[in-house]
């Protein structure tokens, strides 16, 4: 076990240097993704009309946003796994000594990591000069980056199921990018979930996607309280989602033959 | 020794080819537009055998437009007044980001990638000796068909918010809206050009960061951004020539002298443009060095 851990260890600091070769270009990429910040611009305008929060709580929401869609890696598995299945690149991973499923995770768990890093000046210096306005109680903040976490892995292992289709679609690109659109929904990027009708706000709440990314923009932000269903949620999509997943990787291994499918 | 001989063969040549008839001058104005019409025309045929994908892809595209709107069609309920930005004309903005849309997956991004590729493999240096304008024919000349019922989509939105109340000011206003919209998609295409060119002479280079940032960040009227994002936005970065004036000119809300204005970047852009493009192919060393 420590051995397998040690060697894996070595695998992902391989990954940070070769991906730590392109810092500069990663950092840039931060700045293309600011689609958080128009929807702020446009939800700070609303939420002073709506009576549900002030604008100093959406902007709150959609800095958490910022920082979690950043962190998110679904775009870069989905993407990322296709490619390796039609080059043959997936034959040289399988062969590593130890989990296929975590060495693929290596590449871009690092560069998540490295394209965030500038943010731990810019999230600050933002939340000052637009009077964010985040909850103060420790245990909600503690509780929500938790569950975020938690949110973070079923958003993981949903991607994973869903990037798997490769192995069974040719033309996967545009299909596959579906699922950035339905996760903007869920997740709570189009729109805090308090804004949302009773049905679809229940739907991103139980969704895979929502403690990740929304979930925990509400808590930080103070529009929502903590509930006993959120916890609940975040370890049964794990659960569920893990034996999904032990049920279908070998059957998408047996697709596989080597160079394409 | 022959004029063209005589000069470097990686500069655009400009001077002295024979005029043909029905042609114009070779690598001239004229000439250049019936080479680009040609490339187009092929791309069109190459698209035809894959009119299934073509299919497939206008239905993501739709389905994609539908989230992207999404948080204008929810807030939209709680903006009021918004100063001037109800949701029709919100959703009216959101046409032209769209068209935006279209103008970057239609002539940008495949340009994009195909000039890294030229690049890396050596095609360009041939394609620089040809006897067109060689920005136009390297970042115009390939046309990705598969895109273009972005437009079509973009014109429906945009139809679907006038219709429900986002008027425009009257007739000089669609006018002067045409322009602007024009002048709009040369700057986005402008931006994308500077984004891309210098990937001609630096091993590592992709500065389509700010192509992205410019688009998203124009899914909003400049207006409601903070006072110093809106500030930036309208001179460092001119985001408010995108999205934004076109739709304030088209509700009548603007200056008469502000589609002048976009116009006047535009040419500018243009003009910069040009020179910076010429100047990286003089220091392009092709492949083959």
């Amino acid at each position: 076990m420590i051995a397998a851990v040690r060697k894996y260890g070595a695998w992902v600091r391989l990954e940070g240097t070769a991906v730590a070769a392109y810092r500069v270009q990663l950092f840039l990429s931060l700045f293309g993704w600011v689609v958080p910040l128009a929807f702020m611009a446009l939800w700070n305008t609303a939420a002073s009309n709506s009576g549900v929060m002030t604008s100093g709580q959406s902007t709150a929401y959609y800095i958490v946003l910022l920082v979690a869609t950043n962190f998110g890696i679904s775009g870069d598995i989905i993407f990322s796994f296709g490619p390796m299945v039609y080059s043959g690149e997936l034959s040289t991973l399988l062969m590593m000594p130890y989990s296929s499923v975590l060495v693929i995770l290596a590449r871009p768990v690092v560069t998540a990591v490295i394209r965030s890093l500038p943010l731990v000046v810019i999230i600050p210096l933002m939340a000052i000069a637009m009077n964010a306005s985040f909850t103060r109680d420790p245990l909600v903040i503690a509780a929500a980056v938790g569950l975020g976490l938690l949110g973070w892995i079923s958003t993981v292992a949903f991607s994973w199921l869903y990037a798997l289709a490769a192995l069974w679609v040719g033309k996967w690109n545009g299909i596959m990018g579906l699922l950035s659109g339905v996760q903007w929904v869920l997740g709570g990027l189009v729109a805090p979930s308090a804004f949302m009708p009773t049905w679809l706000a229940w739907c991103m709440r139980l969704s895979p996607f929502w403690l990740a990314e929304g979930g925990m923009g509400e808590l930080l932000a103070g529009v929502m309280a903590l509930q006993w269903w959120m916890p609940v949620s975040a370890v049964g999509w794990i659960v569920v989602l893990g034996l999904l997943f032990r049920l279908a990787w070998p059957r998408a291994m047996r697709r596989f033959e080597a160079v394409g499918i | 020794m022959s004029a063209v001989e005589s000069s470097s063969p990686l500069l655009v040549p400009s001077a002295p080819y024979k005029k043909t008839r029905g042609m114009g001058r070779v690598g001239g104005t004229l000439h250049t537009w019936r080479t680009l019409r040609a490339c187009w025309v092929l791309d069109f045929k190459a698209a035809v055998k894959f009119r299934f994908d073509m299919v497939i892809g206008t239905g993501v595209n739709i389905i994609w437009l539908f989230f992207a709107i999404a948080p204008v069609l929810v807030a939209g309920k709680f903006l009021g007044d918004g100063d001037g930005w109800t949701q029709p004309r919100l959703l009216f903005l959101q046409a032209i980001w769209y068209w935006m849309d279209a103008i970057m997956w239609v002539f940008c991004f495949g340009s994009i990638q195909r000039l890294a590729e030229d690049v890396r493999v050596g095609t360009l240096d041939g394609q620089l000796l040809l006897p067109t304008s060689s920005l136009a024919r390297t970042m115009l000349g390939h046309l990705s068909v598969q895109d273009l019922p972005k437009v079509v989509i973009a014109l429906a939105l945009g139809g679907y918010a006038i219709w429900a109340g986002a008027m425009p000011g009257g007739l000089w206003s669609i006018l002067a809206f045409i322009v602007c919209l024009l002048a709009a998609s040369v700057i986005f295409w402008c931006v994308a050009v500077f984004s891309s060119y210098k990937v001609m002479t630096l091993r590592e280079f992709d500065g389509t960061v700010a192509l992205n940032a410019m688009h998203n960040l124009g899914r909003m009227p400049v207006d409601m951004y903070g006072p110093i994002l809106r500030i930036f936005l309208s001179s460092i970065f001119p985001v408010v020539l995108i999205t934004t004036v076109p739709s304030r000119v088209f509700f009548g809300w603007s200056s008469w002298w502000l589609p002048l204005v976009s116009v006047a970047v535009a040419v500018v852009l243009v003009v910069v443009l040009r020179l910076a493009w010429n100047r990286e192919v003089r220091n392009y060393i092709g492949l083959q060095n």
